[in-house]
């Protein structure tokens, strides 16, 4: 396994080198070890969905080395959100490539939409039979009928996606 | 000219409100009383709804909260607090119904009382689910946050549950709601997830009096009297919004006590949540909760010291919530001269530390590392990133290390603006300006200029001088 801060490093530049949000960063680091691509971080639900304490320590790490940048602008709603930077080369194995795939779509989703399918699939991995209704209910300020059905496209595009541990088929 | 949000706000002038206890007391009887040291008299009135929460108070599930302390450890530094999270809890749910008296003026004829009972009985019952020693049980169990799910299968048990539908149909799945969801778009579940919830309200005035400590006073009757709803833009970690919350907000003549507010809260952390004697006794209550585990899951659960039906043992082999339950802080001190007398030497000796308080030695490494300014600068990250590989390399070379050097980091923002990293929907506090709400950060310089307090500190015994000695040399090396 990759130093935890490396890890990090490698997520943002195959983000294309820059990946707006620690939720994002998140649950990119959840859906590449969904995928079979991740670097080992363990996943438990916390208040966004899918959260890994080792990989916020990480990010932490990763920009007190100064191996990605972190900058906090300020947001249209007032508050403010993280955007992580880094100039390193793109890493271009096989496994690179699949996580570079993946990464590219996790970037473009929209965060809220991306945090509700991630959401879904964790309670998929749990065990909870209807996940996108108990993910509705845990967020129901985000879960709007609009962020749920864009949330199943995403999902619905992310599977298609060849990977080496298959996603769930979460929307069929 | 300050940023403002184009917004709705309610509320007539700040100056004509009275809000909580100076209103004028209702007519209707007292049912049941009590006195409190935070509160004074907190009165239960004789209607369905003072009979309801009563009932719920008496409950076992409730009762319990009587043997479970607020503050886990914190009495080894601060002899008085320890106050339980019953008193706790019967303080957030008065709390409560002063914030609901603040918004019944708000919303006059709109105001809906259904709602905002929901809220008052969640208050209530918001704590139901911890356990003993609560963040440093479910931490040493990898069970981070359990106690919201427990809280939540508590409330829709059969002795909880009984009573909230006796009163109203329906109303239990209401109250769980509040706790397995985020933050509810509407007014009524500022009561108790917001910048200014009941919860909160009661455990700054709750924690700094039993503690003993002068500082962080909050000017409470000033801060209820100005408070204002507003409707509020929200986002996530991300640059747009994705929907809108009522909240409260200050009012414009509550500046200076919303910044007070921000500073108190913060100081609670670094002189007595995160005390370096308390996370000493949590980390090693940790370890000794860690190898009792272990011998369970081994099958020697008789070397831990305990019988096989104490409830410690139950949980440890059976999680549900019955065996859940029968675990508070007076099961496990019940149960520290018998692991003391453990025959595994690990648990005997942390259960003999526990209860003699002879605690780990505490090593400050940041502190070790800085110039001894409180808040330090960008090169500590840096001395401290390599102090904890060279650590992590040791730990790799000698995994005895993992138990003899217990490793303690963590962070604190004291003024969040951002949309994450908080259960609440809003994090930062908006002051009225000129009839918009304007970020407390952007009012005060002070709270702009509030850092994250982080701490990384070492614990090791007081006679394990190779472990003492590695962490200096560690410490001196990355100083360097």
């Amino acid at each position: 396994m990759k130093m935890q801060g490396e890890a990090v490093h490698e997520i943002v530049a195959l983000a294309g080198g820059r990946l707006i949000g620690k939720t994002r960063l998140q649950k990119a680091g959840y859906l590449l070890e969904l995928s079979g691509l991740g670097y080992g971080f363990d996943f438990a639900y916390h208040h966004y969905g899918p959260y890994s304490e080792e990989l916020a320590w990480a990010a932490k790490d990763a920009t007190i080395d100064g191996l990605v940048v972190e900058k906090e602008e300020p947001a249209r709603w007032g508050g403010t959100y993280s955007v992580f930077r880094t100039d390193a080369e793109t890493p271009s194995g096989d496994v690179d490539k699949m996580r570079a795939d993946l990464l590219a779509k996790i970037s473009r989703a929209n965060a809220v939409a991306l945090e509700l399918a991630a959401t879904a699939a964790l309670l998929h991995e749990e065990g909870v039979a209807d996940w996108w209704g108990e993910t509705a209910r845990r967020k129901p300020m985000k879960a709007t009928p609009e962020l749920l059905s864009e949330a199943k496209r995403f999902w619905g595009d992310l599977v298609k996606l060849q990977v080496p541990s298959k996603l769930p088929d979460l929307v069929s | 000219m300050l940023p403002t949000q184009p917004t709705l706000c309610e509320g007539r002038d700040a100056d004509a409100q009275i809000a909580g206890e100076n209103r004028e007391t209702s007519e209707v009887a007292t049912y049941r009383r009590l006195r409190d040291p935070v509160h004074d008299l907190i009165e239960f009135e004789d209607t369905a709804f003072g009979r309801a929460a009563w009932s719920l108070i008496e409950t076992p599930a409730f009762q319990r909260l009587r043997r479970v302390k607020q503050l886990g450890f914190s009495d080894f530094v601060y002899p008085g607090a320890t106050h339980s999270r019953f008193a706790h809890s019967v303080g957030v749910f008065h709390t409560a119904r002063r914030l609901g008296l603040v918004l019944e003026l708000k919303k006059a004829a709109e105001f809906e009382p259904e709602r905002a009972e929901t809220a008052y009985f969640a208050a209530l019952l918001h704590d139901l689910g911890h356990g003993p020693f609560s963040h440093a049980f479910e931490g040493a169990l990898g069970e981070i946050d359990r106690h919201e799910k427990w809280t939540e299968e508590i409330i829709r048990s059969q002795d909880v549950s009984a009573i909230l539908e006796g009163y109203r149909a329906g109303l239990t799945e209401d109250v769980a709601r509040i706790f397995k969801s985020e933050t509810l778009p509407d007014i009524y579940s500022s009561i108790v997830s917001s910048q200014f919830d009941a919860d909160r309200l009661d455990y700054m005035r709750r924690d700094r009096l039993m503690a003993g400590t002068e500082g962080s006073r909050i000017d409470i009757t000033w801060l209820l009297s100005n408070l204002e709803v507003c409707t509020l833009e929200v986002g996530g970690d991300d640059p747009s919004s994705f929907a809108s919350v009522d909240t409260f907000v200050l009012g414009p003549k509550a500046g200076w006590t919303g910044e007070a507010y921000v500073v108190g809260l913060f100081h609670l952390y670094p002189t007595i949540y995160l005390h370096k004697a308390t996370r000493g006794a949590e980390k090693l209550f940790g370890r000794m909760l860690r190898r009792v585990r272990d011998l369970v899951k081994g099958g020697t659960p008789e070397a831990t010291g305990l019988p096989n039906n104490h409830p410690l043992i139950a949980y440890l082999n059976e999680r549900t919530l019955g065996t859940y339950l029968g675990l508070d802080d007076a099961t496990i001190w019940g149960a520290i001269s018998l692991l003391a007398q453990a025959g595994d030497p690990s648990v005997k000796e942390d259960a003999i530390r526990l209860r003699d308080r002879r605690l780990l030695k505490a090593i400050d490494v940041r502190f070790e590392l800085s110039d001894g300014r409180l808040y330090p600068g960008d090169e500590v990250a840096q001395r401290q990133l390599a102090f904890q590989r060279s650590l992590s390399d040791r730990i790799k070379a000698d995994p005895s290390l993992v138990n003899r050097i217990l490793i303690d980091r963590y962070e604190r923002d004291p003024y969040k603006r951002k949309g994450y990293e908080s259960p609440r929907a809003i994090e930062r506090i908006h002051v009225l300006s000129k009839g918009h709400p304007v970020d407390l950060a952007t009012m005060s310089p002070v709270v702009a200029a509030l850092k994250p307090l982080q701490i990384f500190r070492v614990y090791v015994a007081p006679e394990d001088h190779g472990a003492r000695e590695l962490v200096t040399s560690l410490v001196q090396e990355a100083s360097k």
